[in-house]
This record gives structure tokens, C-alpha cells and sequence, in this order.
């Protein structure tokens, strides 16, 4: 309804006129800023959802390849008209996508086959199949065009593969989830962020016992325990093909997309900085987390970070960053808020230089340098510009649509509907809800901020309802969980409904959160996960001769004195059925003087060799460290009669289930 | 775009509507006005922060008024006094006060737009004030018990006991719900005194209480948010601005004038402010347009016998977040700051921290000493208090000499876990990542309750 005044002087064809003419004005000026949707193409819609996610613009920006994560494709699309001309197959779940310097190959990372997929741009057909690492996620290709390198997420490493041969010349040491790459415009460097804090210190023992050493008492102080997630940014020289320095990025977990400007002055990469250490009694003021931009080079001099957010508004999460051919401007996609941030650069530069660090945790720091934020689809991920940078395209992740924004007026221009379900199913929508911030309180997080792309995060948090400083929980990951209840560490939450529903609301949330319509779709989605491929298992499903050998103590049920193991003290007890968990609770020794109880639930094994760290509060780094460091009594199955090596084969065993 | 071009065709029909309807208002001024539709509070005379000292707003009584298409109609009648319509989230509903008789106290009712039956939804013997809808059926107001009034929220079918959520000495009076889901009040600064007023937010479940930002100045009242998130509030110089992205007050632009009989915002972000010149003396308040763009000021409805104040749209709104409460059974309250060292009025310099004291308020309204406990080297302390009480802090040095006070009162409700990053760090300052140093050194918060029978934790 609206509120409007009429002059009495006015006559009455006065006012109809007025009236008429305003109403005409109105509708002319806001013509250009209509946003009405442009279909791609009139092809038919598939009937799988697209996912896109990340884009390239194609030699002399023709053509704009828009890579597909479910539907396994890369659509080609004709920049002018944002047409659908062709859908490329790949293999399954692409990740990333380069062109090559002489714009005649297209390479896609195929993060579940282990795979790259070499596509002729001419006959726009798969014409070679290249082995990457494990989980290949990001790839940027070396000016010389000969040369790949792949960052791989399980591998944390990245690849360094020879294009000519389709070998791989080495692995480089990477961070933990090593994701995503950047080269430098004169080529000469590479950058790789990785999404998992390092795992380091959580807890320290009180003694080591294990027959090859001894018993050594161990005396750290507690004040070792639990200390702030590190993160770092792997600089690669591209000449010698080794990693020459690490960025340190203190205080950060979940690092995405890092960029370069063209003039190599200015580094960025957008991240997040979880606030896991102090308890989440409340999460305003921006307690849950913090979203921030790691700058580096010589614009800035010494690394610095500084805040996204707002005080009562979050940039969740941030995800790919691109910087104008000019520098003037910086847009960054907030994957869960459902919009593009934009900084002006020079303002940011001054207020980096201007102002006494640190300013990570000032929440009125953004209003310095933060000049829009744009609306944009669900779930924005991949931006890139236009090769005259004029134009700025976002993959709209959960809407299977591309935004397009000038860069000048930082408005929304069009919006690309690709192909793909007209209708959203109770999968497709529970997946859009799993990755919205908008059902936390102020929209400062989403499932997918602690499940990073449907994982884990790699942190323990101290959630309020059990005390403050009590109950430090690692974040599980969610792959295969049917056959898996109950859930929580504590085994209290019987379902997926409750774990979801009234605990995230009451006490990670602190909002509104999902009505049960939706929980019910959020929860169907959550089940729907599947584990990823072993990669550790042999093509035939044979087991190596250490596999074997491991898989033999998991099962025994005698001691290598020849004395039975009690039974629940048994592997194959506790983590028995077809997702090696009973499903039951129990006091395996690992419990700590904060826990309330010892007493936790038996977690599935599926994937185990990816889920470090270990423990109901990531206590342990490594599988080995479960036994080597927490399991003096043999609570935690038999293992103290066990060598070096037969605990090594053990754990080959349980990277295979 | 749809609901633009809808807004588009609304304006049209409404201003062809005004003509060939005619359009009216009380004693028109040189302007004649169309308001569609809108709720308002006439009265002979107003003043607008009575209530904030215990006091009456309407002297002299008040009507609620409904314009439609620029006519003036009461909104209910059979009522000595009615004020402070709130319309519910579906714009079918009137939350508002009355009185029945004159002598009788101010009570909450409801009526449907368009119908004439309120119902009434308070039965107190004390005056229930500015009532606000929440989410979850339920609605806040503000009830004068012995001589002040604090905070309640309430059923709106009757089926549980109101539920007091303010509980330090002073005055509270309701202005608005966040699209957040808090509650938005106005009191006096410091919290707890009857100082400058202030504008404050807490939770529906009393939790949480604070200033909204901590840059107090001269005066800030009648505050609402607006569509975009912005905070739109009354100052003595005319009106001010609190946006997500700024820790400060900023500048709104508007006509000079006194704005303190409140103000609505229209769907298409344009402000019905309640205004009246400076001079003359006495002059009333009447109803002004305020274009969200160019921020031109147009008469819309004026009457020179009444003060028109309080507007509200009679139209469907945003409904704002529900809160769920996460409070524990419990008596007490615990706290804990992570830093008493952080502080925006002025560091205080490190390892000059000794403890921090913990007072509260007697029944002679005198303060209380409740104990002192170790401030950490990190500058943390975790205590545990009595909830819906009184609390002020001080920190001490080592010879006990107050290094920095507390110059209000403070509460946590019965069941809350209060966490702070510092002494008055202000909402701009989030928490640095790191374990506070109390939490290594007690598995549980110092009893400060003042019994040490209680047990929270």
C-alpha cells in the first residue's frame, strides 16, 4: 500500500494527468533496470539439476564454458547471445576448468574419477583422459602451456603433470584439502589455498606406551591444547616446479578461491576464520564466524586480513574473488548470503595502510571499503570477468543460472536460466537449504560452513547446552549416513529430524531455522549423501598383502600371546555391521576431564582415511595417533602388544572400508 | 519486478480513486492529504518520553484514528482512551491500548481491521502499554508496576503467565521487534538509570540485553527498523541513522523539526514521520511524508486541535524471525567475559586487573556487594550470578581499588549463559579465536550469587 499526498490546487485534469505521466515516468525509469530472465537456448532441459560452478571465457572471449558439477558436463555458451551451443560430458563431479594459452584445449578436473579431461575446443570433444591425484579439485595451466598443476583435495598435495605425456612429474606438499590454484600473470608463480585447517596440537597425552619405544610420561601443559586453526597459502615457483614459501594465514579454516591482479601486486583469497574455541553461547557479533580476505604482495607489504562482514549482516561464506584488468574494483561471491560483494580497492588499500592492525574482529571495518552488495541466484560460486572486464559473470550454484552484473552501475543485468529441471524437487530444495545461510541467526552460517561441500570442517567446537569450556565435539563428516544413527558424539539425538531440527535451531542457529517441511527435504538431502570412491581400495577389490595383514587384526579375537581379547575390546565389536559401527555407545578411554561423560557414540568407518582428525574431539591427528597416543589401557581395542608395522597395516585396513 | 509494477498500478487506482471519491482530512491544512491506510494516535497533548520517567503520554486522553483514502474514522469506539496501534504481520489484526473508563488502567485489546468487537488481551490492574506483535503468537508491552515500567511478553490467546524480561531499575518501553526476531526499547543510559534516553535490544525470552551501539549521545527514542535493516530513530536535533555496517550514528536527513511523535515506514521506503515545527511553542504534531530518495517533505494530514501521532500502516509486513530460547532451568545466570582488558572507552593497561566485584540492587534499592572473583591473566573471569537480577561489575586492581565500573545495571535472565568479549567492547568487536584462560583454570563458573546453595553449572 502506499502513502501519497494530492495538492488541493491542483485541478482534476492536473491530476489525472500528473498521475498518468508519473506512473508512465516510473515505468520508463525503471526499464533498464528490469532483470528479466534470459533462457539459454532451446535445447531440451535436462533432467538432471546443472550445479554450475565455475566458468571460463574462451580464446577471445567468444565463447563462456560453464562447468557443470552434477550434471558432469561443460556447457558451451556464446558470449554475445548466452545461447546454449553445446554440452561437453566430462566425468564425475568436475571441479575446475582451464583453457590453454593457445585457447585450442580445455582441461576439466574430474574430482571423483581421479581425472582430467582434455577437450579439443575445435571438434569440442573429449579426446584424452589424464590420471591426477586424489580428489583433483583446482588446475591452472603454466603460460608455456605444457605444464598442469592440480591441487588434490584427499591428496592434500598438488600434481605437477607434463601435458605432452599425460604423466605426472611429481606431487608438491600442499595444505590439508589442497583446493584451489591461482598463476601469477607473468606466470612465474602459483598459489594454492586448501579448504581444512592444518591439523595441529589439540591435546596433549600424559604418557606414550607402545612396545617399540617404551613408556615415556609426557608433561605439556594444557595451554598447548586446543590452539587456533592455521591455514596457509603453498607458493609453487613454476620454474624449478617446487614450492618456494608458504603464506601463513593464522586464525583460518576454509580457504577458497585466491587470485592475483594483473599487475602481480595484489594476492588475494577469500576464506573464513571460525570462532571454534570460544563457546557458542550466542552467535551475534559475529561469535560463530568471521569472513575475511587474506591480502598479500606488494600493494599490501606484509599479509594481512581483513573483515567481510558487518555488524548485524555476514558475508557467508566467502568463495571466489576476482579483481578488474584496471584493480579498481574486487567482487567476491558470498556463497551461503546469496550475494556479490564488491570493494573498492583503492579505499581498501588506504584503510590496510591507514589503520593499526589487527582489525580481523572489527565488524564496522567493511563500511571502509565495502561499497555494494549485490543480490544475486543461490548459492553463487565461480565468477569471472569479461575479457574487457566490463562485465562480471556469476555461476549460481543452486538455481542452475548465470547472474551478470556491470561492473560500472553494480547492478544486475541479466540472468542466464540454463537448462536443466523447470521444477525444484524435495532433494533439490533440501540441498538449497543445506547450503542458505538465511535460517541462522542474522545469516551468519549454513550447514554447509562447517560441512564444507558436505564434508567436515576440520574443527572441534565448544557448543553451549552442555556448559561453557565442556563437551569439545569435532565437526563428522556426512557422507553415508543411513545405517548410522544415533548421531551427536554423545549418541542423544536419535535422528537425523532432531540433530537438524530443534538442536541446530536452539542451540547453533539461535533462529528461526528450517519449518518441518523444509527439515524434512534438508534431511532427505543429507541422507541422499554417498561416500565418495575409496581411493585406497584396489580396482579389483582385492586387498594388498598389508591390507590383509591388518584386516586380520581387526578381526582377531586373540592376542599375539595367544590369550583372547574380551570381546568388547574387539575391533569388529564396536565397529561391526556393513558401516562398521554397532550403533551403541562406549567408554573406549579417550574421554578427557572436560567431557561430561567417557562414554561415546561409535562413529561409522566409511571414508575413515579422510576424516582427520580423529576422535570425538580431534584429539588425534592420525589414525595411528588414536592408539599411539590415546589407547594405554587397550580400552580402544587391543593394540598395545602390536608392532609398528602390524599397527601400520591396520590402518592400511581401515582406509579400505 | 512484478511487485514493482503492482505498487505502480496500486499509485494509479489510489490517485484516481482520491478523485473521484474527493479527499478529506480533519481541518485540512493548505495540503490536503490521501493516506491509505493508515493508523494514528490523536490526542490534545502528547508527550512523547513521559513513559520513560513513569509518567503519561496522553495527559489529556487520545483516539485512535483510521484514514482511508484521506478520511479520518475512529478505529474503535466505546473506549475513554485508546493509543498505540501495532498492526500484525498480516495487516488484518490491531494491536493497541485503551482504557474503558478514564479512571481505569491502560489495557492491550485486538480488533480485526474493518470490524468493530475488540477483544481483550490483558486483564491487569496495572497500565499495559505499546504493544508490539512477536512471532510465534505471542507480543510485548510494556506494564507499570510500582510507579515504572518494564517489559513483558505475553500469549495473545491467554494461555500462559506474561513473562517479565526486564529486570533492572529504571523504565523500558517497547519501540519495535527486529527482523532479527529481538526486541527493540528505549530506557535511560546508563541502562538501569533514568538517564539519556538510549535504544536497547534484548531477546523475547529476556536474554541478551544490550545497547543497540554503544556511541551513546544526546538522546535517542522512538526508534523502529526499517525494510533494508536500517534503524530509524527520533534524536533531539531531529532524526539519526543506524545502519549494519557502521558502529556509529549517522546523519538522516530530514527537515528540521521536533520528530517525537514517531514514525512508519511505507512499503516503497518512504517515511510517514510524526513532526511539528519548533516554533511556535505548542505548536502539534501532524503528519508528514518524507520521500526515501530525495528526502522531500510533503504535508500529508494535520489537525490544529490534536497531535497526530504514532502512525502505523495498515498493511502486511515482514514477520520478523522467531527466537528460539535456549535457557536452562535454572536460577542463576552465568557470565563470561573473555577479555575485561578490551574496552572502546579506553584500554585499560594489561596485568592491572586483580578481580572483578559483582553487585546487585537490595530492596531498599541500595546497592549490594554479591562477591569478587580472580580476573585471569588474559583478563577472562566466569562467574555465576542470580538471573533476572540487578548486576552491575567492577574491576579491581590488587589492592582492590576500582579500576573501571559499571555506571548502570545490567541483567542476565534466570537459565542464561552471557558471553562478552570485553567490558563495554561495543557489537562492533567480535571475539578473537582462543580459549580464555578461565576455562583451563575452573571446570566451572564462581558462584557469586550470594548462596551458595545455588548450582548452575
Amino acid at each position: 500500500m502506499l502513502v501519497q499526498k494530492i495538492t488541493s490546487k491542483q485541478g482534476t485534469t492536473g491530476i489525472i494527468g500528473s498521475a498518468f505521466l508519473s506512473s508512465l515516468l516510473v515505468l520508463f525509469l525503471l526499464a533498464p533496470h528490469m532483470t528479466l530472465p534470459v533462457h539459454a537456448g532451446t535445447h531440451q532441459h535436462s533432467n538432471r539439476y546443472l550445479s554450475p560452478s565455475e566458468m571460463v571465457f574462451g580464446p577471445g572471449g567468444k565463447a563462456l564454458y560453464v562447468l557443470c558439477e552434477q550434471s558432469d558436463e561443460i556447457l558451451v555458451l556464446d558470449a554475445a547471445t548466452q545461447q546454449v551451443e553445446n554440452h561437453i560430458p566430462v566425468g564425475h563431479i568436475p571441479r575446475a576448468l582451464v583453457v590453454s594459452p593457445n585457447g585450442h584445449r580445455l582441461y576439466v578436473t574430474n574430482s571423483w574419477d581421479d581425472t582430467i579431461s582434455e577437450i579439443d575446443l575445435n571438434t569440442q570433444k573429449v579426446v584424452r583422459t589424464i590420471s591426477a591425484g586424489r580428489e583433483p579439485y583446482g588446475m591452472v595451466i603454466d603460460r608455456s602451456g605444457k605444464t598442469l598443476y592440480i591441487a588434490n583435495r584427499i591428496g592434500n598435495d598438488v600434481s605437477v603433470v607434463d601435458i605432452a605425456t599425460g604423466k605426472e612429474k611429481k606431487r608438491l606438499p600442499a595444505g590439508h584439502g589442497a583446493s584451489y590454484l591461482a598463476i601469477s600473470h607473468d606466470g612465474r608463480f602459483i598459489y594454492c589455498t586448501h579448504v581444512y585447517p592444518e591439523i595441529g596440537p589439540d591435546r596433549t597425552p600424559s604418557q606414550l606406551s607402545m612396545p617399540w619405544i617404551g613408556s615415556i610420561h609426557v608433561n605439556y601443559s594444557q595451554r598447548e591444547d586446543r590452539q587456533p586453526p592455521q591455514s596457509a597459502i603453498t607458493v609453487i615457483d613454476t620454474a624449478t616446479e617446487a614450492v618456494v614459501r608458504t603464506i601463513p594465514q593464522p586464525s583460518v579454516a576454509g580457504v577458497f578461491h585466491v587470485t592475483l591482479s594483473d599487475d602481480g601486486r595484489l594476492g588475494i583469497a577469500a576464506q573464513m576464520q571460525p570462532k571454534n574455541l570460544v563457546p557458542l553461547a550466542h552467535v551475534e557479533h559475529g561469535w560463530g564466524i568471521g569472513y575475511s580476505l587474506t591480502l598479500f604482495g606488494t600493494d599490501v607489504g606484509t599479509p594481512v586480513q581483513v573483515p567481510l562482514d558487518e555488524l548485524e549482516r555476514y558475508d557467508s561464506y566467502p568463495y571466489a574473488v576476482a579483481i578488474t584488468p584496471d584493480k579498481t574494483r574486487i567482487f567476491v561471491t558470498a556463497t551461503g548470503s546469496d550475494s556479490v560483494t564488491v570493494i573498492d580497492t583503492k579505499r581498501l588499500l588506504a584503510f590496510v595502510h591507514g589503520h593499526a592492525k589487527p582489525f580481523i574482529n572489527d565488524l564496522s571495518a567493511s563500511a571502509n571499503y565495502v561499497i555494494a552488495r549485490i543480490s544475486v541466484g543461490k548459492n553463487p560460486r565461480g565468477i569471472t570477468l569479461s575479457p574487457d572486464g566490463r562485465e562480471l559473470y556469476i555461476a549460481n550454484r543452486m538455481d542452475d543460472s548465470l547472474s551478470v552484473i556491470d561492473t560500472g552501475s553494480n547492478r544486475v543485468v541479466r540472468t542466464v536460466k540454463l537448462s536443466g529441471p523447470e521444477t525444484v524437487t524435495a532433494l533439490r530444495h533440501g540441498e538449497q537449504l543445506f547450503f542458505s545461510s538465511r535460517y541462522a541467526f542474522q545469516g551468519q552460517f549454513s550447514c554447509a560452513n562447517c560441512h564444507i561441500d558436505s564434508t567436515m570442517d576440520g574443527l572441534s567446537w565448544d557448543l553451549e547446552p552442555d556448559g561453557l569450556g565442556r563437551n569439545i565435539v569435532e565437526t563428522r563428516l556426512m557422507e553415508d549416513l543411513p545405517g548410522t544413527e544415533p548421531f551427536k558424539w554423545n549418541g542423544s539425538n536419535p535422528s537425523l529430524a532432531v540433530e537438524c531440527g530443534p538442536r541446530t535451531a536452539l542451540y547453533i542457529y539461535r533462529s528461526h531455522s528450517f519449518s518441518s517441511p523444509e527439515l524434512a527435504d534438508l534431511v532427505l538431502y543429507i541422507r541422499s549423501l554417498p561416500p565418495r570412491p575409496n581411493r585406497f581400495r584396489l580396482p579389483n577389490g582385492q586387498l594388498t598383502p598389508e591390507q590383509a595383514r591388518g584386516k586380520e587384526f581387526f578381526y582377531r579375537t586373540v592376542n599375539k600371546a595367544g590369550m583372547s581379547i574380551p570381546r568388547e575390546n574387539q575391533c569388529s565389536f564396536c565397529h561391526s555391521g556393513p558401516k562398521f559401527t554397532s550403533q551403541k555407545s562406549f567408554d573406549v578411554g579417550t574421554g578427557r576431564p572436560s567431557d561430561t561423560s567417557a562414554v561415546f557414540d561409535t562413529p561409522h568407518l566409511i571414508n575413515d582415511a579422510l576424516v582427520a582428525p580423529y576422535l570425538h574431539d580431534g584429539s588425534a591427528r592420525t589414525l595411528e595417533e588414536i592408539w599411539t597416543l590415546f589407547n594405554m589401557d587397550n580400552k580402544h581395542g587391543q593394540t598395545t602388544d602390536m608392532t609398528k608395522d602390524e599397527l601400520h597395516d591396520l590402518v592400511e585396513y581401515l582406509k579400505t572400508l | 519486478m512484478k511487485r514493482k509494477y503492482c505498487r505502480l498500478l496500486i499509485l494509479f487506482g489510489v490517485l484516481c480513486g482520491a478523485l473521484l471519491f474527493g479527499v478529506s482530512s480533519l481541518n485540512p491544512t493548505s495540503a490536503s492529504s490521501v493516506v491509505v491506510p493508515i493508523i494514528v494516535t490523536g490526542a490534545p497533548e502528547y508527550d512523547a518520553l513521559a513513559a520513560l520517567h513513569g509518567g503519561e503520554r496522553f495527559p489529556s486522553g487520545s483516539q485512535l484514528m483510521s484514514f482511508s483514502e484521506g478520511k479520518p474514522s475512529p478505529l474503535v469506539s466505546g473506549f475513554a482512551a485508546t493509543a498505540d496501534a501495532q498492526i500484525s504481520f498480516d495487516g488484518k489484526s490491531v494491536l493497541f491500548a485503551s482504557k474503558h473508563l478514564p479512571n481505569d488502567p491502560w489495557q492491550i485489546y485486538e480488533i480485526q481491521i474493518g470490524k468493530n468487537s475488540p477483544r481483550r488481551v490483558t486483564s491487569l490492574s496495572d497500565d499495559c502499554i505499546r504493544p508490539f506483535y512477536l512471532p510465534d503468537g505471542e507480543f510485548v508491552y510494556a506494564r507499570k508496576v510500582a510507579g515504572r515500567f518494564l517489559l513483558e511478553v505475553a500469549s495473545l490467546n491467554g494461555t500462559s503467565q506474561p513473562s517479565r524480561i526486564t529486570f533492572a531499575p529504571g523504565n523500558f518501553i517497547p519501540t519495535g521487534v527486529l527482523h532479527d526476531g529481538r526486541i527493540l526499547f528505549e530506557s535511560g543510559f546508563p541502562l538501569g538509570t533514568n538517564g539519556t534516553p538510549e535504544v536497547y535490544t534484548v531477546y523475547p525470552d529476556g536474554s541478551g540485553v544490550e545497547a543497540y551501539r554503544s556511541d551513546h549521545d544526546t538522546g535517542r527514542s522512538q526508534a523502529i527498523q526499517l525494510n533494508g535493516g536500517d534503524i530509524v530513530f527520533v534524536t533531539p536535533a531531529g532524526l539519526g541513522r543506524f545502519t549494519s555496517s557502521s558502529a556509529h550514528q549517522l546523519a538522516f536527513d530530514a527537515p528540521e523539526g521536533d520528530y517525537s511523535g514517531g514514525l512508519a515506514e511505507t512499503s516503497d521506503g518512504d517515511l510517514v514521520v510524526s513532526w511539528r515545527s519548533r516554533a511556535p511553542a505548542g505548536a502539534r504534531y501532524s503528519l508528514q511524508l518524507v520521500q526515501h530518495e530525495s528526502r522531500s517533505f510533503t504535508a500529508v494530514v494535520a489537525d490544529s486541535s490534536l497531535n497526530l501521532v504514532e502512525p502505523v500502516l495498515a498493511e502486511p509486513s515482514h514477520q520478523p524471525d522467531w527466537f528460539p530460547s535456549s535457557l536452562h532451568p535454572w536460577n542463576t545466570a552465568n557470565l563470561l567475559a573473555l577479555n575485561s582488558y578490551l574496552s572502546r572507552d579506553s584500554a585499560i593497561p594489561v596485568n592491572t586487573i586483580a578481580s572483578v566485584r559483582v553487585s546487585t540492587v537490595d530492596a531498599a534499592g541500595q546497592p549490594k556487594v554479591l562477591g569478587t572473583d580472580k580476573v585471569q591473566k588474559d583478563g577472562s573471569f566466569f562467574v555465576q550470578m542470580p538471573g533476572n537480577t540487578p548486576i552491575r561489575f567492577e574491576l579491581l586492581n590488587a589492592s582492590g581499588a576500582v579500576i573501571r565500573w559499571e555506571r548502570g545495571w545490567m541483567w542476565a535472565s534466570a537459565g542464561e549463559q552471557r558471553v562478552c568479549v570485553g567490558c563495554h567492547t561495543g557489537p562492533e568487536r567480535a571475539p578473537d579465536n582462543v580459549v580464555p584462560e578461565v576455562l583451563w583454570n575452573q571446570s566451572g563458573p564462581t558462584n557469586l550469587t550470594g548462596n551458595n546453595q545455588h548450582s548452575s553449572n
